[in-house]
């Protein structure tokens, strides 16, 4: 196929030098969203009671103590649980689609930004609550944090540049819902270059 | 960036703070313990460029933080710790370092700031790649400067 000779540079979004959903940017967040499922899974497996024992190097009896808290079983199921089905999302999400997909998948890619936010936000409460209400920490529900945390920022360039595309469908006066479900896409590049000239 | 990791850092010494300097009450190592990690959080999104903005919520953090050297009882080091932490912090999400917007299609104000969605236009982009769009360029050509 051409597409596969084409120069990287014409897959970048409008007035961008680079593109947020090459694979040499999503391959890393994916990566990240996998180790994040193997930490997740043990955690989750251990409050299932899949394993008897959890790893925890500096803490003591801490992740013991932390995993089976009261917030963690708040839910029907564990948290541990929980957060691998999200990094799940994550993985999933990001590896859906072509080097292109800001433009021909903005579902996906706005799937993938809102899966991202909402496991960072709920990592870092469950951080906060570890020493406050148990007096405890726990090493690898730290290491998931951090993971999530990590995962955001490099999310978001590709959010961004789905959100311009669906502006300028917009702005062209074509069906955004038909642009955000992937099912007409135009390449507006250099229509708006010289629409925004006149 | 670096800035941004420093900051980061900063956070996660609140966090560890209290097990290893002496003078904090019960409400000043709880606050330690809350705001360290969302400091951490916060610095780590805005080490990105595209997310370089997220630096601004460690503005209010760090003024939260040396507040609350009047506010909590923080006595001695715990005092001296929290006052540096929370002068570092609030000074270093001042710290812009190297982050143009231009380089994502005029950035998140681009998307309801029409100004700045003009300024992002590729312009000058489409017509160093020539070729791209074989109808679109002798128009480009006339049309831009």
């Amino acid at each position: 196929m051409e597409e596969q000779k084409a120069p990287e540079a014409t897959y970048y979004p409008p007035g961008w030098d680079n593109n947020p959903s090459s694979w040499h940017q999503r391959l890393p967040i994916v990566g990240l969203a996998l180790i994040g499922l193997l930490i997740a899974s043990y955690l989750g497996a251990f409050q299932l009671d899949l394993i008897t024992a959890v790893w925890e190097p500096f803490f003591g009896n801490g992740t013991r103590e932390v995993l089976t808290s009261g917030v963690s079983t708040i839910l029907p199921i564990p948290d541990g649980v929980l957060g691998a089905l999200a990094y799940l999302v994550d993985a999933v999400t990001g590896v859906i689609g072509g080097r292109d997909r800001w433009r021909t998948m903005p579902w996906i890619v706005i799937i993938f930004g809102i899966a991202v936010g909402p496991l960072g936000a709920v990592s870092i409460t469950l951080v906060i609550f570890q020493p406050v209400l148990f007096d405890s920490w726990c090493t690898l529900c730290l290491c998931s944090a951090l993971i999530s945390i990590l995962m955001i920022g490099p999310a978001m360039d590709e959010f961004l540049a789905s959100l311009q595309y669906l502006k300028r469908v917009s702005k062209h006066g074509d069906s955004v819902w038909q642009a955000f479900l992937g099912q007409k896409n135009p390449n507006y590049d250099h229509q708006s270059a010289s629409l925004e000239v006149n | 960036m670096w800035a941004q990791i420093i900051s980061a850092l900063l956070g996660l010494w609140l966090m560890a703070a209290p097990d290893l300097v002496s003078g904090y009450s019960q409400a000043a190592n709880t606050n330690n313990r809350i705001f360290g990690p969302l400091i951490v959080a916060f610095s780590i999104v805005s080490v990105w460029e595209v997310t370089r903005s997220a630096r601004f919520v460690n503005t209010i953090l760090g003024t939260w933080l040396l507040a609350a050297c009047f506010l909590l009882d923080y006595q001695g080091a715990a005092l001296v710790s929290n006052g540096l932490t929370g002068l570092l912090v609030l000074g270093l999400s001042f710290v812009k370092g190297k982050h143009n917007p231009m380089r994502f299609g005029g950035g998140w104000i681009s998307l309801w700031n029409e100004e700045k969605w003009r300024q992002g236009q590729p312009h000058r982009l489409v017509k160093q790649r020539p070729g791209r769009t074989a109808a679109g360029d002798e128009q480009i050509a006339t049309t831009t400067d």
